[in-house]
Order: structure tokens, then sequence, then C-alpha cells
């Protein structure tokens, strides 16, 4: 097991009192294995990241029961651990890689600092791994673009760039937050294919962190919806988006404006939508964190916080007290 | 009712120690926009969807061509007569409002500029139509920090509809949005479209949602349309390369990925554009004849297409 998570819970004090941005979360990630991360902005996932990669503000309270990678405890690190392990270990792309990289100093430099740092070797040696770096994340005219600056760079060649600083230690971790929103279409598509060809290359295992249900669905093996900072729905990614048992995937998923889903829905048809918006999280509701806006909400729903309840035989996990039918499947009746 | 006539808009830059250079924002753009119906624009960043609406709004000047609304010229019908009759909803429901005004005063504006309507008028206006959008009355005189984003988003659709236009331009409207918050304004969309019978003019970079709200399709790429028609005939048999690329790289979920990349490279600058037809750097099918001429945009079947080999592709 690469990744082990047992009961995270991240809080920031704040003035107006503690927040629990990540209540109680656990998950595994295997070698080699692409997990993806779904939820709406503010459900957390950015924060787990963070948690991971140890990078939280001073006014984070981290508590969890247990959060190794490859075995090694991370909650005991200190800042000088953290930095070794920090790009070598766990490397990370950010989704915006315009405002990632440093605008004062040229492609080139910032490779070889990132190189420089985690593996001894000499400034020339460095230069020409950089150069190889470039050629692997497919950036036309390697050598010239080492001398530009972030400035010069498109978007997708500026989101190349940061892959290629990110895999530049052979990491065994690989986290995307939201990797390729800020790009258009053909180009995220692009991006999508060269992540997925390292990772088959170099064995790595990647967190693929965004809100696009489609992107998720095509790239990634295993899935877990997160819903105010917790887990609602976690399995297999064919799985959970055809046979989805919480009501909040069900909800998103049907409410999804499919391109191709345009056969079986009548024309300018009404999506079904999930009601109200996200709990503010000082004032979480009572039980259930989706019962106010859930269709199904039964009295226990409204008293009492139901647990991530693990099917047993396959790997699949619900927080709900009434999972929606397994045959059921999806259908437009949310 | 609004018709657009081969528009172009080009911008003259210079820009230290080159030479002045053109951008053709728009290069040679026509459509027709009927009555209750949504055209859908489609097409990736810097392919001039937002210089189309501003200049449809009479915010920039055509540089050629002519918008004529219900066969007048703007010249012919004063732009705040026209304004009247065609609005705008923002991408960002954050920028787009003044953070010092509150939500009854933002959707008030409109008609103490244009109308000589008394104050309880407006009132009265004001919060029907806000109503209309789903924010209830005791909501209405918070300022626009107090709001979700969706809700955001409704003031700026009541924004656009208080002066009852015919046609409005929505830019982006969901793709700020979060995924469950988005069907909510697409619902509420439609439902407007269907009551006050209006025409939407709708931009957006997300075909799952331009497929489910439009009746007519253009697909743009740098300044030009490439493809344009019924909705059905483009999502369902794309015929431009541009088109199948655009419709093979948006992610989906009932169906996996597609084996080969189709449009190669990045998007050419629009200050650097390539020779003959535009898309050639990035098209598989490219040969001599489009790398020296560009294409015009031809009938075939019900669609438009702008493409040598339109025949030879289908």
């Amino acid at each position: 097991m690469l990744l082990d998570v047992q009961n995270l819970t991240i809080t920031f004090n704040t003035k107006t009192g503690p927040l629990t941005a990540v209540r109680n979360l656990s998950f595994q990630m295997e070698m080699g294995e692409t997990l993806g991360v779904v939820g709406e902005s503010g459900c957390g996932k950015s924060i787990t990241n963070l948690a991971i990669m140890g990078l939280l503000p001073p006014q984070a309270v981290t508590s969890a029961t247990h959060l190794s990678l490859e075995g090694k405890n991370l909650l005991s690190l200190n800042e000088r651990e953290w930095q070794c392990l920090r790009g070598k270990d766990v490397a990370m792309i950010f989704q915006d890689p315009m405002s990632a990289l440093n605008p004062c100093y040229s492609v080139g430099d910032q490779l070889i600092e990132t190189l420089l740092v985690h593996a001894e070797m000499s400034r020339s040696d460095a230069a020409l791994e950089s150069l190889n770096l470039m050629e692997q994340v497919g950036i036309p005219a390697p050598k010239e673009r080492l001398k530009a600056y972030p400035h010069e760079l498109s978007g997708g060649m500026a989101q190349r760039v940061m892959i290629a600083m990110a895999i530049s230690s052979n990491p065994k971790l690989l986290i995307a937050d939201e990797p390729t929103t800020a790009l258009d279409v053909t180009i995220q598509d692009q991006i999508l294919r060269l992540l997925k060809d390292i990772q088959e290359k170099r064995q790595m295992s990647l967190m693929l962190v965004t809100h696009d249900l489609g992107v998720v669905a095509q790239n990634t093996d295993r899935i877990q919806v997160m819903y105010a900072g917790e887990v609602v729905e976690a399995g297999l990614t064919q799985d959970v988006i055809h046979h989805s048992t919480h009501p909040y995937t069900f909800g998103l998923l049907a409410g999804h404006p499919d391109a191709r889903k345009s056969g079986e829905r009548n024309h300018k048809s009404r999506l079904p939508s999930i009601q109200g918006m996200v709990p503010n999280l000082r004032q979480r509701p009572k039980g259930c964190q989706f019962h106010p806006r859930c269709s199904f909400a039964q009295d226990t729903c409204r008293l009492e916080a139901p647990q991530l309840t693990v099917t047993p035989g396959i790997s699949r996990a619900t927080r709900c007290y009434y999972p929606l039918n397994r045959g059921e499947g999806r259908t437009d009746q949310c | 009712m609004l018709k657009v006539q081969n528009i172009k808009k080009h911008y003259h830059v210079r820009k230290w120690p080159d030479e002045a250079k053109t951008i053709r924002a728009l290069d040679g753009v026509s459509f027709h926009l009927q009555m209750g119906r949504t055209l859908g624009v489609v097409g990736e960043s810097g392919c001039g969807k937002s210089t189309l609406a501003r200049t449809l709004l009479h915010l920039e000047l055509p540089t050629s061509g002519e918008v004529l609304w219900e066969n007048q010229t703007i010249a012919n019908i004063g732009e705040q007569n026209y304004r009247k009759n065609i609005q705008m909803i923002f991408q960002d429901p954050y920028n787009s409002l003044n953070p010092r005004k509150r939500a009854i005063d933002i959707v008030s504006a409109p008609l103490q500029v244009n109308t000589n309507l008394s104050k309880q008028e407006i009132l009265d206006r004001a919060l029907d139509i806000l109503l209309k959008v789903g924010i209830a009355s005791t909501e209405a005189y918070k300022y626009p920090h107090m709001y979700s984003g969706g809700q955001r988003q409704r003031l700026g659709i009541a924004r656009a509809l208080i002066l009852g236009p015919k046609a409005v331009i929505c830019d982006e409207p969901v793709s700020a949005l979060d995924v469950s918050i988005q069907a909510q304004v697409l619902n509420l969309l439609l439902d407007l479209q269907e009551t006050l019978g209006l025409s939407y003019i709708f931009i957006s970079h997300d075909l799952g949602v331009v497929n489910h709200v439009s009746d007519d399709i253009m697909v743009m790429y740098l300044g030009k349309a490439v493809e344009q028609g019924p909705k059905e005939e483009i999502m369902q048999a794309p015929k431009h390369p541009y088109t199948r690329a655009l419709w093979a790289s948006s992610p989906s979920l009932d169906r996996a990925k597609t084996k080969d990349v189709l449009a190669l490279g990045e998007l050419p600058s629009p200050m650097n554009p390539p020779s003959g037809c535009s898309y050639h750097k990035r098209c598989p099918h490219a040969d001599l004849l489009c790398k020296e001429k560009a294409p015009a945009l031809m009938p075939y079947g019900k669609t438009l297409v702008a493409c040598h080999y339109t025949e030879k592709l289908n």
C-alpha cells in the first residue's frame, strides 16, 4: 500500500470559532493506481491534498489515527523531513500553471533547481536531465523553450512544464489538483493523455482531483466522492458512475448535461437538479450532511450522521442510511 | 429577428519593436437568430466568442459587416433602443456585480436609466423579476457578497431581463458555478425562455451544456465559423475535422476515450494565423491545398462546413 489515511480530521481555528474542513476521512491508495476525487468547491478536496503534502498553514489542526506514505508515518515529520519528502516522494500539479511558476526565472532555471534540491548532481547534468524531461512531456523545441519565461508559454505548455517538474525526481504519488480546469478541451485531452502515459511508464500512483465527472469517468480506476469534508461514496469508477447509490452522487450524475445523452433526453428538457446549496461548514446541519438537499431524507437522516458503510465483497462504500438500489441504475427521476 | 451578415472585427496592435499587426478576432461570421430559439457558440479560448458577444451588443463597433435587428441597422434604431432588446449575462458572477450596491439597486438600475417609471413601479418590477429568477423579496436587500455563486448568477440574469429584452447573450453563464448549481441555473434559463419567449446566444466551451440548451450550433475557430447548422446534425454527425476533434476530446460519462489524438498541437496565435485553412496545422487530414487556400463555408447536407475535403471525409 502506498498511501494510507485513517480518520483524518482537519480543523481551522478561526476568529469566529473552529471550522472543520475535513472530517474522519479514510482512504488508501495502491501503487500504480489512479484515484479520482470529485466534489464541489469547499468540500475539502484541496485541503486533504495539502495535508498529504504537509503544506497546511499553522492555524490548521490536523489529527488522524494513521497517515502514512509507503509505511512512513507522516504525522511525526518535522519541517526538514517534510522537505526531503515533498517533491521527491509526493509531487503536486496545480490548477493554474501560470501562477504556479515563478515569473522571474526561466523555465530551465526552475527545472534545474528542482533537480538539484533532490538529487546530488552537477549543474550541467541537471541541465541535460531537464532537457530530457522537457522532451518526455512533449514540448516541441525543448532546447529553446528551456530559456523561455513562463509568460512566453501557452497554458498547455506551462502545464507540461509543471508536469516535468513534478516528475523530475520520480515521485511515487502524483497529486493533480484540477490539472486541466484552466485549459481548453483539446489541450485538456492532450494533458490527460500525457499524465496517463507517464504514469504507466513510471508506475506512479495518480490522484486526480477534479469537479468534472466526465474527466473522472474516463481517466480513473477508482473514485471517491466528497461532500462537506466527508467521503459520501467510493468505489470502482465505472461502478459508481453507472450504479451510484448515494443520493448526492446520483443527483450530480443525473444533472450532468452530457453531450452523448442527447438522444435519450427530450430536447431542452429540465435537468434533474439538486436543490439548495452546500452547507456552511461553520453551521453544519445535524445528522447526515446532505439531508437538507436530499429528496429521500427521513427522520433518521436528520438526527444522526450515517457512517461510511462498506459493502462486503465489492470495494464499495456509501455514507447513507437508505442507499439507492444498485440495480436501479441511473435514471432521470431524482 | 437578429441577423448578422459577414461581421468582421479587426484590432490593430503595435507592440514595440514589432511592426503594427492586425488581429482578426472576428473574420466574417454570419448567422440568423430567430424568435425563441437558441444559438450555441462553441470554440476554444481565443476563437472570437467573446468578441462576437461584445460586437453584437455594440460595445465594439464591427470593422465591416452588419448587425440587423428586425431588418433594421442599429444606426437606424438607435443604440439605446437596440440595447433594450438585447442584453447580456456574464460569465463571472463575482466580478460582474457592483459590491457596493444592494441586489435590488443592481436590478433596478436599468429601469432608472431607460424608463420614466415612478420609484414604486421600479421597485415592484424589480421585485417581480427577482421572484421570477428565484430570489424572494425578503432576500432582495442584501449586498452581492452575501449571496452564493448560484444566487449571484440569478441576479445577473434578473438584471439582464428587467428591460424585457427579446434576445439575451449568455457568455459562459454556468462555467464559474459548481456542478450541482449548474443544473439549477440551466433549468432557470430554459424556464425563462419558455415563459418569456426569449432567444439566446449561448456561448460556452462545454459541449454538454451547449448541446442541452441549443437549437442551432456554430463552431468557431480563429474568428471564423468552421461549421454551423441545426444541433442534431452537428452533434450526431460532426463534419469538420475540428468539430470532430472537439467532440472526441470533450470528457464524457458514458463513452470510453478514443485511441487517437484528433487535434494536434495548440491553437495558433490570432496575431499570426497560418496560411490557407486556419486549422491545417492541427488537422490530421491536411495537405497542400489546405495550406494554400482557405476553404469557404459551403452547404453540406443541412449544415454549413468550411473544409476542402468535406465530401471525402464523410
